[in-house]
């Protein structure tokens, strides 16, 4: 059932890059929308980032790839667009949940996607999305913040 | 165009020169009524003044400050910002250039783009506030009104209006000559010749000269940065004619030339990675060149024609202004980036004004105005080194250790050019009837405008990113950053600007007052945010880092708006020995235009209208002539001026969003103070009149510098002292400034997360010859 979600949404997001065949990453994707939460693991920090956008796509592995767009972990950092690649899928309809553990994330430089750093693997990656609600909520630690997603599905 | 304004310069001087031989008709005719106290105004009928406020300005309920010609005389008030304190809430800080003419009033004020004081100059109104700091010579009389003038005066009233009115050669006839030295290296110079051609037909040629060799070095150069001169002239002619027809029309020009900017850092001691320092705290050393220069033209022509019952006056001014402003913007001995703004303005103005004559109980004034104003602009930003590596590279490369971007050349320009247009109209009127002793007051005005932009924003630069493999760069990626913007934008705005007060007459001298009126500042274009935008966009596009910028959210801007409740009072005691005015105030601001700081962004500020503001307080002034050799002068205004609600977009370091509101607005004092003492010996020499004795002082504060409040320059007084010895033919003037040496701050700001002051001028003297033939 999440795999034909995900066929679906990637049919969506195909069609969409066709319309802009020009740029090979295109932001108009299906998604989610929600708060980006960011706590530091020493401390008392914490900040709160509204109107975020998530989306989720399909590798040709089979993997999920978790796209986290306009990113940041503390205010004075600029945003930037971080992937999270090689999500394993578990449960079934309509609740599924996405596992990853020591994950090199990627980011975006102009039109490419490069590895990060290996300092900033991201561990203990949970995430939960329901196809029936349209929701999604999203954990993981990296660079010494557990970061927190609860997003809705963009209709 | 430095060079031509050097000519020009040049040619001025020499002009002054030639002035001696010009028609002498008479000596200069100055009455023992003309040195009375300046308070009350003489308005002579053959002079064409105060055509919206009438020929009494102590009739109206507004908080009103008039320096007469004997006043600027002797204080040597030559400029706006010397009128600074001697009215009370009324301040001009001196810092930057010419081109810097922030005035805050009772709170509200600007750095930057619109004005909140309009500036009137012979009854035309200056719409350039980059042209407001220009020399003024044979100064007739200033008004400074306080309080929204905004149904009158309309936009950029908000706070008050000063209104300057240059001597008349109707009512006065001879040439005037004068000569001043002074520390700093400041000399000045000026000739001006007044005479009648017929009866009724009065001209007046002026001319100026000054020079500063300036009071600040630069450490790095090892010159003053803030030398400067300036020249320029006057032409007037009026014409009164036998059936109420009156005809005035005044040509005046400025050149100047100024280094500017002396701006010294205020932080810890900046060190190279060697541990060298760069620059120590209080160091003014920057390494780029920082200069103003301006060209301002204008001419205006007042018709007048009285009927019996009416009167029609139209005021019709050119206005042209070409300035160029060169920053070095980091103030850094460091290549951060350089600004160059050249702007040509064009300007037309149109006030047709209908005043009823009759001396009942009704009064009645109509008008219509009309404005169009045309600018070019070039403000090209040059990233230097420094500028690249640590605006640009040090997001792209924190990110990734194992890759490193690199830029092809040290230095790129992000180019930006501008039209702006805008054009406008209103129409305004007043009313006012006297019911016995009471006095009511009403007006409204229907102010619209509409602006236009269109811009064009360029850059052509490259940069290549780098692997980094076992210690080795490996070419990864050329990036070739193209932009080519070009867009435009376009606001319209409308606006009801009513007033009303009521007055009640005691007696001749005593008046109490209450009134209500709208204040209006224009919104815009904030240019200044352009290479923020390009900036954001090259950060965005082409390392998909940063957000990126809502051209129209950032640049334009919209109104502000206040409303004024104000309680005052105009007294004369003791047959006028005691005289002077008091008032309340309370202002509702809304819109203000302040910075805030969005997160995520590699700028890390933009303008927009976030914020609401009040300011409450008092001022009075009094003047004293306990006897007849002796004058006694008080200005003292106390403004409380706080947000409202003001969230810049910060987080603490909890990471909550900061709130300034209760905090004092920056840049604005809380006190003004001005005091003086005059005392006249009588000579009565055939070779000497008079010796007049002044000892004064001036001051400001405290001045909060940030919305945070953190850092302040707390009140500060600057004493001064004069020895006048005044003939009808001449006049020699020894004068000191700041004598008693006070170190104070009169700006602080942040450039690139660094802080810098500008200090005020230290203690000065200065000598002055005028002839009088």
């Amino acid at each position: 059932m999440f795999r034909k979600f995900l066929l679906l949404a990637t049919a969506v997001l195909a069609c969409t890059a066709c319309q802009t065949e020009d740029e090979p990453f295109s932001y108009d994707q299906v998604g989610y929308t929600g708060t980006l939460t960011v706590r530091a693991l020493a401390g008392d920090t914490h900040y709160e980032f509204s109107d975020r956008n998530f989306d989720l796509t399909q590798d040709s592995d089979g993997k999920i790839v978790l796209w986290m767009y306009d990113t940041q972990f503390v205010p004075m950092m600029p945003r930037m667009t971080m992937v999270v690649p090689g999500l394993a899928v578990e449960g079934s309809s309509p609740r599924f949940a996405l596992r990853g553990d020591a994950i090199i994330p990627y980011y975006r430089d102009g039109e490419d996607l490069l590895p990060m750093d290996a300092s900033r693997r991201i561990d203990d990656f949970e995430a939960e999305l329901d196809t029936q609600e349209g929701s999604l909520a999203v954990t993981f630690v990296c660079m010494g913040f557990r970061v927190g997603y609860a997003g809705t599905q963009i209709k | 165009m430095k060079s031509i304004r050097s000519r020009i310069l040049r040619l001025a001087g020499g002009l002054l020169l030639s002035l001696g031989p010009l028609a002498v008709r008479a000596g200069g005719e100055c009455t023992p009524a003309d040195r009375a106290i300046d308070t009350v105004i003489r308005v002579d009928r053959v002079q064409v003044t105060a055509i919206k406020q009438g020929l009494i300005l102590g009739d109206r309920p507004t908080a009103a400050t008039v320096i007469g010609s004997e006043s600027a005389e002797r204080r040597r008030i030559d400029a706006l910002k010397k009128v600074s304190t001697l009215a009370p809430n009324f301040f001009i800080p001196d810092y930057g250039s010419r081109m810097t003419s922030s005035i805050y009033v009772r709170g509200l004020g600007t750095r930057i783009e619109q004005p909140v004081v309009g500036m009137n100059v012979d009854n035309v109104p200056v719409l350039n506030k980059d042209c407001y700091d220009t020399d003024l010579v044979d100064i007739e009389r200033i008004e400074v009104l306080r309080g929204p003038q905004s149904t009158l005066y309309g936009r950029n009233a908000m706070g008050g209006a000063v209104n300057l009115y240059t001597l008349s050669p109707l009512s006065y006839q001879g040439v005037r000559l004068g000569a001043e030295y002074g520390s700093g290296g400041h000399c000045k110079f000026r000739a001006a010749s007044y005479y009648k051609l017929e009866p009724g037909l009065g001209m007046a040629v002026t001319a100026f000269y000054t020079r500063t060799g300036g009071f600040y070095e630069n450490a790095h150069t090892g010159e003053k940065c803030d030398r400067e001169r300036m020249g320029g002239g006057r032409m007037k002619l009026q014409w009164r004619g036998r059936r109420g027809l009156q005809i005035d029309n005044t040509l005046a020009f400025s050149v100047l030339d100024q280094g500017g900017y002396p701006y010294a850092y205020a932080g810890e001691t900046l060190r190279d990675e060697a541990g060298r320092p760069i620059i120590r705290p209080g160091e003014i050393r920057y390494d780029d060149p920082c200069s103003y220069g301006r060209t301002a033209v204008s001419d205006g022509l007042t018709l007048r024609y009285d009927a019996a019952r009416f009167s029609v006056s139209s005021i019709t001014s050119y206005q042209f202004s070409d300035d160029e402003m060169i920053l070095d913007q980091d103030f850094l001995p460091l290549s951060y980036f350089t600004l160059r703004q050249a702007r040509t303005s064009h300007a037309v103005t149109e006030d047709l004004v209908f005043r009823g004559r009759d001396e009942g109980r009704y009064g009645w004034l109509l008008g219509a105005f009309g404005f169009y104003r045309h600018d070019r602009m070039q403000a090209p930003v040059v990233f230097k080194k420094e500028g690249i590596e640590r605006l640009i590279l040090r997001h792209v490369n924190s990110v990734n250790p194992n890759y490193v971007t690199e830029w092809d050349d040290d230095r790129f320009t992000l180019g930006s050019r501008f039209r702006t247009s805008a054009a406008g109209g209103a129409l305004y009127h007043e009313s006012n009837l006297t019911a016995g002793r009471w006095r009511f007051t009403a007006g409204i005005r229907l102010d619209f405008e509409f602006a236009r932009m269109r811009y064009r924003n360029t850059a052509s630069t490259g940069c290549m990113r780098y692997r980094i493999e076992e210690g080795e760069r490996i070419p990864d990626r050329h990036k070739e950053i193209e932009i080519d913007n070009d867009g435009r934008l376009q606001l319209d705005f409308a606006e009801w600007l009513p007033e009303a007060a009521v007055a009640y007459r005691i007696d001749a001298g005593n008046l109490v007052y209450l009134s209500a009126a709208k204040g209006y500042k224009a919104g815009g274009f904030n240019t200044q945010m352009f290479s923020d935008v390009l900036q954001q966009q090259i950060m965005k596009e082409y390392f998909s880092v940063g957000a990126q910028y809502d051209i129209r959210k950032v640049v334009t801007y919209k109104p502000e708006k206040s409303w004024n409740f104000e309680a005052g009072c105009r007294f004369s005691l003791a047959g006028g020995a005691l005289r002077g005015d008091a008032a309340l105030f309370w202002i509702e601001c809304r819109d203000q235009q302040l910075t805030v700081f969005p997160d995520g962004t590699t700028t890390g500020r933009m303008m927009t209208n976030a914020g609401r503001t009040r300011s409450r307080g008092v001022e009075c002034t009094v003047q004293a002539s306990p006897w007849r050799q002796l004058d006694l002068t008080l200005a003292y205004g106390f403004t409380d001026a706080r947000f409202r609600r003001y969230r810049p977009g910060l987080r603490d370091a909890q990471g909550r969003p900061v709130d300034y509101a209760g905090n004092r607005i920056p840049y604005a004092p809380r006190h003004t103070l001005a005091a003086a003492a005059d005392y006249t010996f009588a000579v009565g020499r055939k070779w000497l009149e008079r010796i007049v004795l002044h000892a004064g002082m001036q001051g400001a504060g405290a001045i909060a510098w940030n919305e945070r409040n953190s850092l302040r320059q707390p009140f500060y007084a600057l004493l001064e002292a004069a020895v006048r010895f005044e003939h009808r033919r001449y006049a020699i003037d020894l004068r000191s400034e700041n004598l008693g040496g006070r170190r104070y701050d009169t700006f602080y700001f942040e450039s690139i997360g660094n802080a810098f002051v500008q200090r005020g001028r230290p203690r000065t003297f200065s000598i002055a010859l005028n002839l009088y033939l």
